[in-house]
């Protein structure tokens, strides 16, 4: 920069453009002190900035607006006296003999309970009103034309939570050690609780900044603040549960892979909502698409594995099958929201597609467009299922336990169908909304609704049309209806197999419908990058003259 | 081999629209500005200068056509173009509990500055907008014109070739207008190019290099401020001052057909010419040949209030 600009330096001071006399009469704030100045402070000063130099500028910010905030100080005060006060009645009612009885999971029960409300309640909801009030009063517009990403800005509304997780955890930490002192509880109990606690506090947090991204207008805004509210609650209830009737008890020993697995998959959903608020506020034209679908690809590895490990653990083909419902659902719900994306690709996109023969094969289908994004997830999908489905074969061949009569291969099938036809109807339906309205995921969230309650009402409806009342037995007519499907799927009668091809057979057939469609998205081609990019590109990596 | 540096304009917009809903707030909107000057963009509100001037900061996307700064699109490469602008909204809204050196550390910060780098830049910043007794104050204490000064400040804390400044001076008091006035001047005589927009027609005058006038989102007009004045002369209004009785005067501008509007006051008459200035010279020698001691022609200058009066209709969208 100006390392030769006259006005810089000691001199600049007495040349103020506006012809002040403060240069005389005000030192510099503290924030400026001077970068060649001599001493300890100078150098205390100096390796300080060279530490805060690598943290995000967000977290700085909220980090100094916090700690002078009237709202942080009576949370963390009314943390601290909420702990004291559990510590000192806990004392008081087991008094004379508190170090003998085993009072520590009882104590435990509160230190949870004040720890969670502070993490599940408190820090969420500051970090949804935090971003959405960056969007709502426009300073998020003055933060988006610095350099910081869209992806910076997330993670360092989600960096300065962590540390509000933190400031609030370590008033209670004195409480967790007098836990540790009594008995009836260990440390491992306790670490796998305050695990608990934060891991779901991320989790909801991450959610929370990815709804605010949502909320254009106060009443936008004040409805998902409910909504938000509402999955606190039903969180705080549920975690509850889990940690009250299973950790606490001390029934989880045995069990560490599920809570690893827990914690794993938490995590990834994490990153999940982190990047999915940051394509939410990133420039239109880049691609917001392709880390995204990464996350995602990274999450049905995880899960595969997960399920695979568990299925020899348990003993129990079930869970390969139950797993892939699970992952027929995450790819349908997936599916809805990738078939409200652009169909135009910005000139900037298209100097990223892939290029050769080869990579255009391999990659199409991670680039933006509700075309490739329905193939990524189809074809994703499908590969999860084959992979479980060996997974189920190995499994069933080496005698691991069998509960339904449906084999994994059928069950696979019907899984296959069911996520081809249903995401090519939502996808068909929404297609003159999204060319009449533009992209969005409202419709396709709406067609996905529609098609969701109709297939489980229209064969109820036959029924009752033809016979007057609906059926006992499991027909061919109940193959459109998914709830009935699965339940028969997973009953010791099993699923016939003719149905289960015939689920696939129509889920093909609305797929090759829906192919007629994608050529367009798959015939784009690579454009050139503009030649003063990239000699701007050359002129930023040049050596610095100075 | 060191690479060039951009010798085409600074900012430019190429046949730039922008509909919102009905409206056309932007329509085939095209101009160029050049390096180190300064271009003033007037219109009544809702002429759609916001709105170019928000899609040339990356803040807003153009339904058709494209906006450069130094010949880098803020359509596909916003990334690349925010590091060269700096953009003063016309309001800004800041943060709770922060002071005016928090305020520009944290834009400095994220704008990549860092240790003596940013120091130095912050220590500048104060000093230029005159911020320094106010640093430790919060911002929500601060005058309008005090969060105009800060509001600049963030813009040109990481240094940026291009400033782009919206109704800069709106709600400042006289002082504070004329600071911002030398403000402008000061940075222009950096070598910084900016693009003003502002209703205070005679300061845009004196600082701009250039205006642009727009109207229901159509460039109505795009030069100097004394070539528009050209262009805009189908009439010019003149006053001479006469030696003596005005009479004759008055008898030889009577049967010149172009002139109109003739006003006697003590020896000063004024009248109106139509036509360009080969009429006026017309006038001048008619004058002289018939005698008339004339001691002093003055065309009277039309002000950008008129040019901008005469160009506009007043319409909004």
């Amino acid at each position: 920069m100006n390392d030769s600009d006259p006005k810089l330096g000691a001199e600049a001071s007495e040349s103020n453009v506006l012809g002040g006399t403060s240069a005389t009469l005000h030192a510099y704030p503290s924030l400026a002190l001077d970068p060649d100045g001599e001493g300890f402070w100078a150098r205390i000063d100096r390796w300080s900035e060279r530490v805060t130099a690598w943290l995000n500028p967000i977290l700085l910010k909220e980090a100094r607006q916090s700690l002078k905030s009237k709202q942080f100080l009576v949370t963390f005060f009314c943390l601290l006296v909420a702990s004291c006060a559990w510590t000192m009645m806990g004392i008081i009612f087991n008094a004379p003999d508190v170090y003998f009885l085993p009072t520590g999971d009882t104590m435990m029960i509160g230190y949870f309970l004040i720890l969670s409300i502070s993490l599940f309640a408190f820090v969420p909801l500051f970090a949804f009103r935090s971003l959405a009030a960056e969007l709502d009063e426009g300073t998020y517009e003055m933060l988006a034309i610095t350099r910081l990403s869209a992806w910076g800005i997330v993670t360092g509304k989600m960096n300065s939570s962590v540390l509000q997780m933190l400031i609030y955890f370590s008033a209670i930490v004195p409480c967790l050690a007098f836990c540790y002192l009594l008995r009836g509880i260990g440390l491992p109990t306790i670490a796998l609780v305050i695990a608990i606690a934060f891991i779901t506090a991320l989790v909801l947090t991450a959610f929370a900044l990815m709804l605010s991204t949502l909320a254009q207008g106060r009443t936008l805004q004040t409805f998902l603040l409910v909504g938000l509210i509402a999955v606190i609650g039903f969180v705080e209830f549920g975690c509850c549960g889990i940690v009250f009737s299973a950790v606490l008890t001390d029934q989880w020993s045995g069990t560490w892979f599920g809570f690893l697995s827990g914690f794993l998959m938490a995590g990834s959903f994490v990153v999940l909502f982190l990047a999915a608020a940051s394509a939410r506020i990133a420039p239109i034209t880049e691609n917001r698409s392709t880390r995204l679908r990464a996350i995602l690809f990274g999450q049905q590895v995880l899960w595969i594995m997960m399920l695979s490990y568990a299925t020899w653990t348990v003993d129990e083909v079930e869970i390969i099958q139950l797993g892939m419902m699970a992952l027929g659902i995450f790819w349908f719900v997936v599916g809805v929201f990738t078939c409200g994306e652009s169909v135009e690709l910005s000139p900037r996109v298209r100097r990223g597609l892939p290029a050769t023969y080869l990579t255009r094969m391999l990659f199409t289908w991670w680039m933006p467009g509700p075309g490739t994004g329905f193939m990524f997830v189809v074809s994703t999908a499908l590969s999860g299922l084959i992979v479980m489905t060996g997974v189920g074969q190995i499994a069933e061949a080496w005698h691991v336990r069998r509960a339904p009569d449906t084999l994994s291969v059928y069950f696979a099938a019907m899984m296959a169908g069911y996520l081809l036809a249903y995401l090519g109807t939502v996808r068909l339906l929404a297609m003159p909304f999204l060319k009449r309205f533009g992209p969005s995921f409202i419709p396709p969230l709406a067609a996905a609704l529609v098609v969701v309650f109709a297939a489980v009402i229209v064969p109820a409806t036959v029924d009752v049309a033809l016979h007057g009342e609906i059926q006992s037995d499991y027909t061919v007519v109940h193959a459109f209806d998914w709830m009935w499907t699965w339940d028969q799927a997973l009953s010791s009668g099993g699923l016939s197999r003719v149905i289960a091809l015939l689920i696939l057979a129509v889920g093909v057939l609305i797929l090759c419908v829906n192919l007629i469609s994608l050529f367009r998205e798959f015939r784009r081609r690579r454009i050139a990058i503009p030649t003063r990019v990239i000699q701007d590109r050359e002129a930023a990596a040049a050596p610095d003259p100075v | 081999m060191m690479p060039t540096p951009w010798q085409g304009p600074m900012l430019e917009l190429q046949h730039v629209t922008r509909v919102f809903g009905p409206t056309r707030a932007v329509d085939d909107v095209s101009f160029l500005v050049p390096k180190g000057s300064v271009f003033g963009y007037i219109g009544p509100n809702g002429a759609g200068k916001t709105t170019s001037m928000r899609i040339l900061a990356t803040l807003e996307l153009p339904t058709s056509g494209d906006a450069f700064v130094e010949g880098l699109s803020s359509v596909n490469d916003p990334d690349r173009v925010r590091r060269r602008l700096g953009f003063m909204p016309d309001h800004f809204s800041t943060y709770s509990d922060t002071s005016c050196a928090e305020y520009l550390d944290f834009f400095a910060r994220s704008n990549g500055l860092v240790g003596r780098e940013r120091t130095r830049r912050m220590r500048w910043v104060m000093d230029f907008t005159g911020l320094r007794a106010m640093a430790e104050k919060p911002i929500n204490g601060l005058s309008k014109g005090m969060r105009q000064r800060l509001c600049l400040g963030r813009a040109l804390i990481h240094d940026p070739s291009v400033l782009i400044l919206d109704e800069p001076a709106a709600g400042l008091d006289p002082r504070a207008r004329i600071e911002l006035r030398q403000i402008i001047r000061s940075l222009a005589a950096e070598g910084k190019t900016i693009l003003v927009s502002s209703h205070i027609l005679s300061e845009l005058a004196e600082i701009c290099d250039r205006v642009g006038i727009i109207e229901q989102g159509r460039l109505l007009a795009n030069d100097t401020v004394s070539a528009l004045r050209m262009k805009s002369q189908f009439h010019q209004d003149l006053i001479i001052l006469i030696d003596g009785p005005t009479d004759g005067a008055l008898d030889s501008l009577s049967q010149l057909p172009c002139v109109s509007d003739v006003r006697c006051t003590d020896q000063t008459i004024s009248f109106r010419v139509e036509g360009g200035p080969s009429k006026q010279i017309q006038v001048l020698h008619h004058l002289c040949d018939a005698r008339v001691p004339v001691m002093e022609y003055r065309v009277v200058d039309e002000s950008l209030e008129d040019l901008f009066m005469k160009l506009t209709s007043g319409h909004v969208q």
